[in-house]
Formats: C-alpha cells, sequence, structure tokens
C-alpha cells in the first residue's frame, strides 16, 4: 500500500476540507450552540454542569455528523464534476490509495473539529469553574468512531453513485437506523412468516444502539474499513 | 521501463463504447471504432475532429482513466491496464479546463502532484524550475484563486512537467485563452519537443496544428479517416483537407 500516497492525498483532503464554506458553516454553527448552551445553562440554576454537558455533545454530535457526510459525499463528487480526479489518477496513484486518502483526509479533519469543539468545551467548563468527567471523553471518543463509519458510509454510496445527494441521503438514514439497531432485531425477531429472513439485512448496518465500549467502538472501526474496501472496490468497476 | 523501440504510443484495432444508463433501457454509444496508430519518440501529434469524434476517449485510454472493450493500447510498450500504473510515471497530462483547489498556491500544488507521481515525496526546486519555465515563478505563493485562466492553464502544464516525463498528453490546453496565452502555451510545447519529448494534442485549432504538429490525425465518429505527415500541408491546406475528410467521411 503506497502509505506516502495516501499521506498525500489525505493531507490535501483534510486542507480542503477544513478550508471549504462549509466548514465555516460548521464552525459558525459551533460557536451558535456553544453561546447557546451557556445561556440555557444559566436558566437550567442548579443541574447547569449537566446541561452544558448534554448540550455540548448534542452539539459535537450534530457537527461532526453533518460535517463528516457532507464532506466526504462532496469531495468525491465534487473531484468527479471538476474532472480534478483525471488529473490525479493520471498519476501513478491506484483507485484505493486515493479512496483512503480521501476519506483519511475526512476524518482528519473531523478529528480537528472535534478538538475544537472540545477546546471551546473545555474553556465554558473551567470558566463556570467545572471539571471535565471522564465519562464525557469516553461518549466522545466513541462518536467518533462513529463519525469515521457513517463518512465511509457516506463515500461508499459517492463512490458507487456518484452523486452526493444520494449518498447524503441514504448515509443520514442510514445513521438513524443504526441507533435503533436492537430495537429492530427484537421486532424482527417476534416476526413470523416470509418476512422472517428481513432480520439478516439489518446485519448489514453498524450498530449504534449498544453501550459505548473498546468491543463496540472495534466493531465500528473494523465496519469502516470494510466500507472503505469495499468503496475502492466498485469505485473502480465506475466509469468516471 | 522506457524501451529502445522508436514507438512511444500505440493502438492496435482499439473499440471503446459508452453504456448511458436510462430509466427502462441502457443505450450504448460507441466512442471508438477500430483505431489503430502508432506515435512515434519525439514528435507532436495532434488529434483533430468534431465534438464526439474520439479525441478525449483517445487521451483517457493513454492515460489509463478508461477501460478498452477490446484491442490493446501500449504507452513506451507497456500495455495500458487498470491494475498497472507505473507506466503513468511517463505521462503528463492536461485536462480540459484543469481544476485546482483554489485555496492552495501554485508551489503547494506543484509539490502535491510530484508527491503523487515519485510516490509521495516532495521538491520545492523542481517545482519552482518547472514554474519559472511556464512563467509562473513570481507568483508561486499565490493563491491560486486569484489566476486567469491562462495561469491555471499554465499552471497545468506545469502540473504535467513536474516528474520529467517522456510523453506529455495535451486535451485542449488552448480552449478559451486569448491569443498571446495561446503563442506562450505554443512555445512552450516547442521547447518541449526541442528537449526530446513527445507530445499528443487534442484541438479545434487547425491553425495551431500548422504551427506545432508532425503530424495529424483526424478522427470522425470513432474512426481515424486520415493521417496526415507535416510535409503534406501547406498553409491553410490542411483545414481544406479537414473539411473535406470530415464533409464527406461519412
Amino acid at each position: 500500500m503506497g502509505i506516502r500516497t495516501i499521506k498525500s492525498i489525505s493531507w490535501e483532503s483534510a486542507k480542503e476540507s477544513l478550508n471549504s464554506k462549509f466548514a465555516y458553516l460548521v464552525f459558525f454553527f459551533i460557536m451558535l450552540l456553544i453561546y447557546v448552551a451557556i445561556l440555557t445553562g444559566i436558566m437550567a440554576v442548579n443541574d447547569e454542569k449537566k446541561v452544558l454537558s448534554d448540550f455540548f455533545i448534542a452539539v459535537t454530535q450534530i457537527s461532526l455528523l453533518v460535517f463528516g457526510v457532507f464532506s466526504s459525499a462532496l469531495g468525491v463528487s465534487q473531484d468527479i464534476e471538476t474532472k480534478r480526479i483525471y488529473l490525479i489518477l493520471s498519476r501513478p496513484v491506484k483507485i484505493y490509495e486515493y479512496v483512503f486518502g480521501r476519506i483519511i483526509g475526512v476524518w482528519l479533519s473531523a478529528f480537528f473539529i472535534l478538538f475544537f469543539i472540545n477546546l471551546a468545551c473545555f474553556m465554558v467548563f473551567v470558566f463556570k469553574g467545572y471539571f471535565f468527567d471522564l465519562n464525557y471523553f469516553y461518549l466522545n471518543a466513541n462518536l467518533y468512531f462513529k463519525i469515521l463509519c457513517i463518512s465511509s458510509i457516506s463515500m461508499f454510496f459517492a463512490c458507487i453513485t456518484t452523486s452526493s445527494f444520494t449518498a447524503i441521503g441514504i448515509s443520514v438514514m442510514v445513521w438513524f437506523v443504526s441507533h435503533f439497531i436492537t430495537d429492530i432485531k427484537f421486532a424482527f425477531d417476534k416476526m413470523k412468516g416470509s418476512v422472517h429472513f428481513m432480520k439478516y439485512i439489518i446485519y448489514l448496518f453498524p450498530d449504534f444502539s449498544v453501550s459505548p465500549s473498546l468491543y463496540s467502538d472495534f466493531k465500528i472501526l473494523i465496519y469502516s474499513f470494510v466500507v472503505v474496501l469495499f468503496s475502492s472496490y466498485f469505485f473502480k468497476k465506475t466509469e468516471i | 521501463m522506457t524501451s529502445n523501440s522508436s514507438i512511444a504510443v500505440k493502438f492496435d484495432n482499439v473499440f471503446k463504447s459508452y453504456i448511458i444508463k436510462g430509466f427502462l433501457k441502457n443505450k450504448t454509444i460507441r466512442a471508438l471504432n477500430g483505431v489503430s496508430f502508432k506515435v512515434h519518440k519525439k514528435e507532436i501529434v495532434g488529434l483533430f475532429g468534431l465534438n464526439g469524434a474520439g479525441k478525449t476517449t483517445i487521451i483517457k485510454l493513454i492515460c489509463g482513466l478508461l477501460t478498452l472493450d477490446s484491442g490493446a493500447v501500449e504507452v513506451f510498450e507497456n500495455p495500458i491496464n487498470l491494475k498497472s500504473v507505473e507506466y503513468k510515471k511517463l505521462i503528463g497530462y492536461v485536462p480540459e479546463l484543469p481544476y485546482f483547489y483554489p485555496f492552495s498556491t501554485a508551489k503547494d500544488t506543484l509539490n502535491f502532484y510530484y508527491s503523487l507521481s515519485t510516490g509521495g515525496f516532495k521538491n520545492n526546486e523542481k517545482s519552482e524550475e518547472v514554474l519559472n519555465l511556464v512563467g509562473l515563478y513570481q507568483r508561486r505563493d499565490e493563491k491560486i484563486k486569484n489566476f486567469s485562466k491562462g495561469m491555471m492553464q499554465r499552471l497545468a502544464i506545469a502540473c504535467s512537467l513536474v516528474h520529467d516525463p517522456e510523453l506529455l498528453v495535451y486535451d485542449e490546453p488552448t480552449s478559451g485563452l486569448d491569443p498571446i496565452s495561446i503563442r506562450e502555451i505554443r512555445n512552450i510545447m516547442l521547447s518541449l519537443k526541442e528537449k526530446g519529448k513527445t507530445v499528443i494534442l487534442s484541438s479545434h485549432s487547425i491553425s495551431e496544428a500548422e504551427k506545432i504538429c508532425d503530424r495529424v490525425i483526424i478522427l470522425h465518429k470513432g474512426e481515424i479517416k486520415k493521417i496526415i505527415n507535416k510535409e503534406a500541408w501547406t498553409d491553410c491546406e490542411l483545414e481544406k483537407i479537414f473539411i473535406d475528410t470530415v464533409a464527406y467521411g461519412d
């Protein structure tokens, strides 16, 4: 595997994602929500710390979800629309190097945004005289793994359909379904007859419904890696 | 990777179709219909034809961006397929209307494309040398979003040269440019020929071809209608040959 080539593409991809108008919009949105969180916290009086923590987790989740899904879907389809992909693939670059480079770039920029949000939240906590709970970090780590996964799925659909809208739409649906996997499995187990086989389809989805643990994070990471491998495979078959 | 043979590019009975997906039925469009030709080292060959004649398909096949239906394409005796990419080190490609990341500088862009061609390494000296060649050295640290169309085209040519390839493949490099930019790009191509590079050029401008090409391949509806050597045309005659060939090509 051409690690240096992947590094070059991912670095360029990360720079591009973070410099886009869309990233600026996400940053503005984050700042706005943090401001709203502070105001809401004041109104919560005795539960201020809990309200702030919950609000910050929600801000992180929404911002990273939007950023991850959009960046990975738009990155590939923009490369195709602007024909920049021809400039890249006319070099000695293999398709999987391009796909891995692109997705790692999105992961890097998502990590930067996560770091930025956490820094802002940390400053708010310190300013208010609270300490960060260790669970807060675990939740953030688990959230980051979920973002890795959903951005990989977004890229997968961008690679096979070459349409950013389709990729974004399907990824958001997968995100919601994946948070109810345990319930859906339970419902399918109760069903009888011809629909019973449908329960196997649910195994194609990542499972975000289980409690965060090292094992579940590892499973999500492996799932993401496999999705990126499939993206490379199908992208190779697509005539661009 | 380069061979002792005098042939830089060889097309042997190449067929290529595109499938256009429809709602109920797919449609197949034949882009190349049994195309065969050879390009010798150190020559400038022009590909001419109306829109949809197959020029860009030939260029994409050379660059390994498409797969063949049947036939064979060789670049410096390396057979082209999607699995092998090493031969691409020998090719410098400029697409029609190149796009670069607007927040990057000219020098960073060249370093990026250099790193792709050399497996991740960067070379500032080489980037600056090539920027000097295309007349962008003074603006090397400027963001690309401030560049004009002509400057973008020159940057694209710089990108195609940064890894010192043997074969240069240019898809309508002077399209939409002003006369001064056209002349500058023409001079760059002639200087490349003097350095022993092989150039394949797709263009709509017959006057340009007359000035720089050693041979011209006239394509029509995916077939080669004529291959003409420089000696065969004098001023204005190429236009007549082209129109006669294309107009009565059916």
